[in-house]
């Protein structure tokens, strides 16, 4: 199950979608280990971006590679598989068990149940689950937190080569917030995924970024280290910025 | 007594077998198709508004499924069927979440996948509906 690292690498991207330019010429990549935090408002197409990484969308024009090869050139089941995605909420299939779902990467895959069982055992606890109380429970009968640490589980039980989290804790309430973010910085320092990350709150992109790239309306404004991001005076960073200071 | 209420049963189960047999497949082949999917059930509805009795008249006239007995009230109960499993079905299978849609691509299903493993089991509380008592009760009258 060893995967190798997949290096992300956009090359004047640019996506228009109904006449509206969503992402104008984005170039930028992400290496191994690295967390890469795409930080935008709403409409800033951050998502979008993460969506051209697996292949579901399509850039109009320039390339988005994966391990060398252009999404269009993966096969895009293939692509995903090899592809932790973690969404906000929602992500979990209501009909299924929390064990089925931590295991669903590996179902697809066709492996044997007791290897499944045993990888979902592992992460739930890894992820604060007991599995004695947790493996047999539907998703709606989980707290916004605990929903997420299964759906970060979920993600990392095929032990993929990359992984893409569409704001994981948008949803969350302060404190279960910043619990799940010290958890994601522990399963960093762990595993050394490569991740790319989206979100709209700044405080979040400092506290767990190796790397904040900055969208405003489709454009990258800004590449920085968060010692950096804090230190310049580009104005969409500094409209960020002023939310920290009080 | 006994036997009428067996043939009564035979019926209702032989007409929702076959309406469900045509229905559900019918309905999973068209929920991704719009074009066809209004097609498909504009023309189930125009057979459900047929009232059932003149439909039963009708078939009285129709030689091998026609008749007075099981056979017509059997296809008539099947044609009255087949509207609300088609409906059902396809309405189940759009209601998927969008969100576990896109969760369900992400990692990595085959259409086929997703279809087996989320959108029939989400689906399959709702498609499961049998024909009307007042329809049953009319096919009842015909034999």
């Amino acid at each position: 199950m060893e995967e190798r690292f997949m290096e992300v690498e956009f090359r004047r991207v640019t996506l228009i979608r109904d006449g509206r330019t969503i992402l104008r010429d984005l170039s930028f990549s992400l290496a191994a280990g690295e967390t890469l935090v795409l930080l935008g408002a709403s409409g800033s197409g951050k998502t979008t971006a993460l969506r051209l990484v697996n292949a579901l969308l399509m850039p109009t024009s320039g390339e988005v590679q994966v391990a060398g090869k252009a999404t269009t050139a993966w096969d895009p089941i293939e692509l995903r598989r090899r592809i932790g995605y973690v969404m906000q909420e929602h992500g979990l299939f209501p009909h299924m068990t929390v064990q089925r779902n931590v295991g669903l990467g590996l179902e697809i895959l066709r492996r044997p149940q007791s290897q499944i069982d045993s990888r979902a055992t592992a992460l739930l606890e890894e992820l604060k689950l007991p599995a004695a109380e947790f493996q047999r429970r539907y998703p709606r009968s989980l707290s916004g937190g605990q929903k997420q640490r299964a759906g970060i589980a979920r993600a990392l039980a095929t032990d993929p080569g990359l992984l893409l989290l569409d704001e994981p804790f948008g949803a969350l309430d302060p404190p279960t917030r910043l619990d799940l973010q010290h958890q994601f910085l522990e399963l960093r320092n762990k595993y050394r995924k490569a991740s790319l990350f989206v979100t709209h709150d700044v405080a979040e992109a400092l506290r767990l970024a190796t790397r904040i790239g900055l969208l405003h309306n489709g454009t990258l404004e800004l590449e920085a280290t968060p010692e950096e991001f804090v230190r310049t005076t580009h104005p969409v960073a500094q409209s960020f910025l002023r939310y920290l200071e009080r | 007594m006994l036997p009428l209420i067996l043939e009564h049963l035979w019926l209702v189960f032989a007409a929702t077998a076959a309406a469900s047999a045509l229905a559900i497949p019918a309905g999973i082949a068209i929920s991704h198709r719009p074009v066809m999917a209004r097609w498909a059930l504009a023309s189930a509805s125009v057979a459900q508004t047929i009232p059932s009795l003149a439909l039963l008249a009708l078939l009285i006239s129709i030689p091998v499924i026609g008749g007075i007995g099981p056979r017509p009230a059997l296809i008539a109960l099947i044609v009255y069927a087949l509207l609300p499993i088609l409906t059902n079905t396809v309405a189940g299978l759009r209601n998927v979440d969008p969100a576990l849609r896109e969760a369900g691509l992400a990692i990595g299903m085959t259409p086929s996948q997703f279809l087996r493993k989320v959108e029939l089991p989400l689906a399959a509380p709702r498609s499961a509906r049998r024909p009307s008592r007042r329809r049953l009760a009319e096919a009842d009258w015909a034999c």
